[in-house]
């Protein structure tokens, strides 16, 4: 064993090293070729955007509108844009309109008569930048314009959908806020679907997604904080959190992971799953991972840091408790009598997803008296014309059901059916009558199947499915005392385990008693008056009645966030 | 350091747990025959002869055969030996499968070897890690164990579960045999003061005929087995049966019959009112008194009347109390039958003696050894019955009798 992993290690440091090797030299040739320069506009305007093509490339979606403005001295003038990114409605209306008019080429000419060419004909730099304020100050009806002078943030702004307009002279360019283009609409939830309760789900667009939650909290105190991720794709990336609730030591915390991550590129919020969570090693979800508004703002409410992700229809929230990936947003709209017995009900379906066929191949092979009489009698009847030891069947059915799944995650809807149907012909059906398995392991594959699918998160199932495979294989070598060793060991895992600092198992643990009325039972929302103490650790009251235990912590709780 | 620590502790934990696994016991269902009953009889050229019952898997819930015919559930191998052990590996001759007693439930013993002594068959049964003690223990009477267990029965296709279905329903409803198993046994084994009863099962009809699949396939059976009475043990060796309301007294002792009918005889009418009894409860009770014990059996029975042949008015309330106490005569008599038949055969199989060694353990030191031979029979126990009755059915008089 030593041995062995002393090989591993050695390949490993070669391998490491060859991989640093490489990776300085993708810095290197990243340093060249994707830093965008921190220089400063030149002041012809001609220069600028010969500098411009050259480094889009003279690519024909960069759009470059000329014009002139003034009647008799003319100065020149070019509005860029990006084709699709903006609405080009907006740019004729407001910003082609009110340049191009005759009003407002006599009222440019007087001030440049009036102020800028009193000396001699040539326009300074002092005196264009003067007409560009005049220009952002008193002609453009659009709602955000900005000053820039370098070209960083020109690019910056130019690929996010705004028009950046050029004045010949000046060093400076004002950027105008017409983003548009093609999105998608808020659309119903597709992977959470509640019966009960609102009906929006996040879209594509950062905007949008973090005007989803603004409707819900109308708090100043609802902070937003704006980072740029991935050194390539430039992703707008932004946390969110409400100030008087969230833990600073957490809201720091998911800063510096955020500063620390070193990319070309962020397509989704589950890339930045990965480069922040805590434990990289491991089977269990310890970041959230969801598309409901409704979800997020309950979060937020609990202290908990929101991270949106341009581009990603996804939000993430932190830190994540194993508990929240049994909780569905149903369990708040619905009654909570009956939420309690659902809850109970998903703990034991992850339990029964994970260890079903391995206690079907423990009591089989090892353990034939642990099943009543007529039972084992029953499966040994089935299993009697199975060529197969039963860890074998169990592992050629459950495989058989991954890839099942697996074919038909992917394939088109109309084909997908013809692959369950022919999955469920030759699993359900053939093979038992050519006694490749018993109809029993059938049962238990198909028990195990629809327990895993009962489990409201997908990050947790994942997991289950994993866990499924270990413990089929410990019961197979040792019996049920292997699973309650692999039992074990999960356990040990999960208590080791942390969100952003917060205990993985909390509030079991350690235990947090005032927690625990919103765990595996839901007592009614007027017993909810804790936050989670581990998360929101200044401001942990959400009622306004203060229990006359609570009066020490008083004051804080100005804002009335009621769940 | 701190991960080479972590891989040491993982390592460590693997190894101790793989050495930890005790029962390192890898076996398929395909490779294991499930013995259900075992019988043991008197070898003929060795002392034990054992009847080995093994489930037929295929034959308990398959389907039938293509051929349409479903053989017996059950399989019965027999080796004999010095023992049980040398009897039970003498099978690895003829069965194809290793035996498990895990699911073993009833061990069938027969007369002739239970009046020889049962103790030497007991051991085994206890000490092995894989057979139940929980297993029921039955006497093939006038029978030897295998024949018992080779009879086909159609209800229940596998013979043992049919014999322990029988005795748990029989003592519960109908109170003449009892239900014991080998835990029973083994403890009252080793006391004088409560010594063993076993239900004996008898095989009816034609015996030959009852191997045969012929059995099965007539709708009356040419041949059954049935509970018929309890045997008395004085300490390891049969000494005698208890037939009807003897049998039906040691129940009532005992407090293990808990809703059987009684019968009533009525206006010179035998058995014209049948009552059912809802529940009892005995009570045992011991003083000693001048060096000699006094036993008070207090015993509370309810019971609703379930036939009346005969012509009764139950809306009369001194006719109501006079079926009371005629209730009370008739349980009382069984249980004088059944001390009487404990005292003529000097065996206290009703746990007289237990009671006295809990409330009276100086005496019971003195008087251990002889308790069954010489105190038992001229003790003098006080039987007191309190029978009420609860309901009278739909009616209070009979529609038939005027």
């Amino acid at each position: 064993m030593g041995f062995w992993s002393r090989q591993t290690k050695k390949r490993k440091n070669d391998k490491n090293k060859k991989q640093q090797t490489k990776m300085e030299k993708l810095e290197e040739l990243a340093g060249t070729a994707f830093d965008i320069p921190y220089e400063q506009l030149k002041q012809s305007l001609e220069e600028n955007i010969d500098y411009l093509k050259k480094v889009t490339g003279n690519s024909p979606d960069i759009l470059y509108r000329e014009i002139e403005i003034g009647k008799r001295y003319t100065i020149k003038s070019t509005i860029v844009t990006t084709l699709g990114l903006v609405d080009t409605q907006l740019i004729n209306d407001f910003i082609l309109n009110s340049l191009m008019t005759q009003p407002f080429h006599e009222k440019i000419e007087e001030y440049i008569k009036e102020k800028v060419r009193q000396e001699d004909d040539k326009l300074t730099n002092s005196s264009a930048e003067l007409i560009l304020t005049e220009i952002e100050k008193k002609l453009l009806p659009i709602s955000h314009v900005k000053r820039v002078s370098n070209w960083s943030a020109i690019f910056k702004y130019l690929l996010t959908g705004k028009a950046v307009i050029f004045l010949d002279g000046a060093k400076s360019a004002l950027i105008t806020s017409t983003q548009g283009g093609e999105q998608r609409s808020i659309t119903e939830p597709q992977k959470e679907v509640s019966i009960f309760g609102p009906k929006d789900s996040f879209t594509e667009s950062i905007v949008t997604n973090i005007s989803l939650i603004r409707k819900r909290i109308r708090n100043p105190n609802l902070w937003v904080e704006s980072f740029t991720i991935g050194k390539v794709s430039q992703t707008d990336i932004r946390i969110m959190y409400i100030n008087e609730i969230a833990n600073e030591e957490i809201v720091e915390e998911v800063r510096q992971r955020l500063n620390k991550i070193d990319i070309d590129q962020i397509l989704d919020a589950s890339f930045l799953q990965q480069f922040i969570q805590d434990k990289v090693f491991t089977s269990f979800p310890t970041i959230y991972y969801t598309e409901r508004p409704d979800v997020v703002t309950a979060n937020l409410m609990e202290g908990r840091v929101a991270i949106f992700v341009d581009g990603s229809p996804f939000a993430l929230t932190v830190p994540a408790l194993f508990l929240e990936f049994f909780q569905s947003v149903d369990d708040y709209y619905a009654r909570f009598d009956i939420i309690i017995f659902l809850r109970f009900l998903r703990i034991a379906l992850f339990f029964i997803a994970m260890i079903l066929p391995a206690t079907y191949v423990a009591i089989t092979t090892f353990h034939q008296e642990m099943a009543p009489t007529l039972l084992i009698i029953a499966i040994a009847a089935q299993r009697e014309a199975v060529p197969f030891p039963a860890y074998f069947e169990a592992l050629l059915m459950e495989i058989t059901f991954e890839v099942l799944r697996e074919a038909g995650s992917r394939l088109p809807r109309a084909i997908g059916q013809a692959v369950s149907i022919v999955g469920a012909l030759v699993i359900g059906q053939a093979a038992i009558q050519a006694n490749i398995v018993s109809p029993a392991m059938v049962i238990i594959v198909s028990l195990t199947a629809i327990s895993n699918f009962a489990i409201p998160s997908f990050d947790m199932a994942i997991a289950t499915r994993i866990i499924r495979f270990i413990l089929m294989t410990l019961a197979a070598v040792m019996g049920i005392y292997g699973i309650v060793c692999g039992l074990m060991f999960m356990c040990i895992h999960l208590n080791s385990l942390r969100s952003f600092g917060v205990p993985y198992m909390e509030p079991f643990a350690p235990v947090t008693v005032r927690s625990l009325g919103d765990t595996v039972v839901r007592l009614p929302l007027m017993y909810h008056k804790y936050r989670p103490k581990m998360i929101a650790k200044k401001n942990t009251k959400r009622v306004s009645a203060v229990n006359s235990e609570q009066q020490s912590d008083k004051g804080k709780n100005k804002n009335s966030e009621k769940g | 350091m701190k991960s080479k620590k972590h891989y040491f502790f993982i390592i460590n934990i693997v190894c101790t747990s793989l050495l930890l696994s005790g029962c390192w016991s890898y076996r398929e269902l395909t490779d294991i025959a499930f013995v259900i009953a075992i019988g043991i009889d008197e070898g003929e050229k060795q002392p034990y002869k054992l009847s080995f019952q093994l489930i037929n898997p295929k034959n308990v819930a398959g389907e039938p055969q293509k051929s349409g015919i479903i053989g017996p559930a059950t399989v019965i191998y027999q080796s004999e030996g010095d023992n049980l052990f040398t009897a039970n590996r003498a099978t690895t001759q003829q069965v194809s499968r290793r035996l498990y007693y895990a699911h073993t439930s009833l061990v069938v013993i027969s007369e002739k070897l239970a009046r020889k002594g049962i103790r030497d068959v007991l051991d085994i049964l206890t000490r092995s890690p894989e057979f139940r003690p929980t297993a029921d223990i039955v006497i093939a009477k006038d029978s030897s164990a295998e024949d018992l267990l080779n009879v086909l029965t159609p209800l229940d296709q596998i013979n043992a579960d049919k014999i322990q279905k029988t005795l748990k329903y029989s003592e519960q409803l109908y109170g003449k045999t009892t239900k014991t198993n080998i835990n029973d046994i083994v403890s009252e084994l080793i006391s004088n003061g409560n010594l063993p009863i076993i239900s004996g099962f008898k095989i009816e009809g034609d015996r030959k005929k009852a191997k045969s699949s012929e059995n099965i396939l007539n709708q009356k059976p040419l041949s059954t087995i049935h509970a018929d009475s309890i045997a008395l043990f004085k300490n390891e060796k049969l000494v005698t049966w208890a037939e009807g309301a003897a049998a039906r007294g040691i129940n009532w002792i005992l407090g293990n019959t808990s809703q059987p009918a009684v019968n009533i005889d009525w206006a010179d009418k035998k058995g014209a009112i049948s009552i059912q009894i809802l529940r009892s409860n005995s009570q045992i009770k011991t003083e000693v008194k001048n060096n000699k014990p006094i036993i008070t059996i207090n015993l509370k029975a309810e019971g609703n009347v379930a036939e009346v042949n005969t012509y009764l008015d139950l809306s009369r309330e001194e006719e109501f109390i006079k079926l009371q106490s005629e209730l009370e005569k008739v349980i009382k008599n069984e249980i004088n039958e059944a001390i009487k038949l404990g005292k003529k055969y000097k065996t206290d199989v009703f746990s007289f003696g237990d009671h006295i060694r809990i409330s009276h353990p100086k005496y019971w030191k003195k008087v251990q050894d002889h308790w069954n031979d010489d105190i038992l029979p001229t003790a003098e126990i006080k039987i007191n019955v309190d029978a009420s009755l609860r309901l009278t059915g739909l009616k209070t008089k009979s529609d038939v009798y005027q």
